[in-house]
């Protein structure tokens, strides 16, 4: 019995999360913890352009490049939207992208002059041992 | 130093962790219950309940009144076993209501320190023999410890040795995270200095190999530091290493679980006061005493 004690003092914290992780998944608090469990031979950056096409920095609109990230994985995970490595389709980039700006526009940021917002997807992918890019619209709303 | 160099916690590092802890928490905290007012991609409690009343700011102002209160509690050492619960219990709600907008901020460490902290002092309610000012520090470094083992497992289950020989391919996340910066500023400097770094990557892949190991193997083995400060206080300063890589490499911070991990297992704000600010009061004290 002390010695029982004495491994639940010890371990017994890690042996809850851990069981707990296993048994909820990804369920706060609970995790698996699984950033960057893998490093796959693609990845994608979102931007937004104006009526010029010049990048709007995020800022600007009071939300953050990584945001814009989890963003668009958590949409295409919830819609079951299987995605990566460019095979998403027109389609279903629109119904992400679409979204994805209606949750940015919830920060409320300054739209004046900005004319037509477009949702931009970067795709980094390796062919051989060089690494090539590609610039893909999403999704455009104009705002006056 | 001496008194860091022990196996004991005292009451002066307990209470500098809590001030640290509860900075990072509440300043977090209340971002988000000032940010968001619904849980469009819902996520962790919001599937079980809507909870819509946060769409009426008073409810979110309220919450945080709860916060200032349970946090004044919890500082001051008062009622512990309620304010950890309720600092967990806020702290869930507030995290997965972050979530359910789709910002993964990975924070179920920070909640679950709390619920670590409810646990040690429960224990000692009903077990007093327990040293609770013990448990209390060593509940968290193994909420801790779990989390980076599990971080560790997430890699191996998923990617295998994969995860080290795909080293190449950090170069895309390198480029992604210096993408983002770039995006949120549009400031090409960054851009540059993430694609000098991304070829600097690609052609020292065995450099790269290495380090990936070398963290993998840390994250994986953190249950070493369990059962000693001092063996805590090392693989702390370790770990701090490898955030600091994680930082430089890849812009990432994850304030969430570095933040909780530093606290703990190497508590700096205890490090600077026993071993900068209480030396100079010492002498301030005893000129003040010759001079008189």
């Amino acid at each position: 019995m002390l010695r029982m004690k004495k491994y639940f003092l010890l371990y017994g914290v890690t042996a809850l999360y851990i069981a707990g992780a296993f048994a909820f998944k990804e369920f706060h608090p609970f995790s698996h913890f699984p950033m960057y469990n893998q490093l796959p031979n693609w990845s994608y950056v979102f931007y937004f352009t104006d009526k010029n096409d010049s990048l709007i920095p995020c800022k600007k609109l009071n939300f953050t490049g990584g945001s814009l990230g989890h963003l668009y994985y958590n949409i295409a995970a919830d819609r079951k939207i299987k995605y990566g490595n460019g095979m998403e389709s027109e389609k279903e980039l629109k119904t992400i992208g679409a979204k994805m700006l209606e949750e940015v526009m919830k920060q409320k940021p300054d739209t004046n002059k900005l004319g037509t917002i477009k949702l931009m997807r970067k795709h980094f992918f390796y062919i051989g041992d060089k690494i090539n890019t590609e610039d893909k619209i999403m999704f455009y709303k104009k705002y006056d | 130093m001496i008194e860091t160099w022990n196996n004991q916690y005292g009451d002066t590092e307990w209470r500098l962790a809590k001030i640290s802890l509860i900075i990072l928490w509440f300043f977090n905290v209340t971002i988000i219950l000032l940010s968001y007012n619904s849980a469009p991609i819902q996520q962790g409690i919001f599937t079980w309940f809507n909870f819509q009343f946060i769409e009426n700011p008073i409810w979110r102002y309220l919450i945080l009144l709860i916060c200032s209160i349970l946090t004044l509690m919890y500082l001051f050492e008062k009622r512990m076993t309620i304010s950890t619960l309720g600092l967990f219990v806020i702290s869930v709600f507030a995290f997965s209501l972050e979530e359910s907008n789709g910002i993964l901020s990975r924070a179920g460490l920070l909640s679950f320190v709390f619920f670590a902290q409810y646990l040690a002092y429960l224990i000692h309610f009903y077990y007093p023999k327990v040293d609770h000012k013990q448990i209390r520090f060593t509940f968290c470094i193994q909420a801790v410890v779990a989390a980076y083992v599990l971080s560790a497992i997430s890699k191996l289950s998923v990617s295998g040795m994969e995860w080290v020989s795909n080293s190449k391919y950090l170069s895309l996340q390198i480029l992604k995270s210096y993408h983002y910066k770039f995006v949120n500023y549009a400031d090409f400097n960054i851009l540059k200095e993430g694609i000098d770094f991304a070829s600097f990557v690609q052609d020292n892949q065995n450099v790269i190999t290495a380090l990936l190991t070398i963290s993998l193997v840390l994250e994986l083995f953190a249950w070493i530091s369990l059962g000693s400060k001092k063996r805590a206080i090392i693989y702390g300063t370790l770990l701090l290493f490898m955030h600091i890589g994680i930082k430089l490499t890849m812009d990432i911070s994850l304030v969430t679980i570095f933040g909780p991990m530093l606290i703990f297992m190497v508590n700096p704000l205890y490090i600077i006061w026993i071993g900068i600010l209480k030396p100079i009061s010492k002498n301030i004290k005893e000129y003040y005493i010759q001079t008189k």
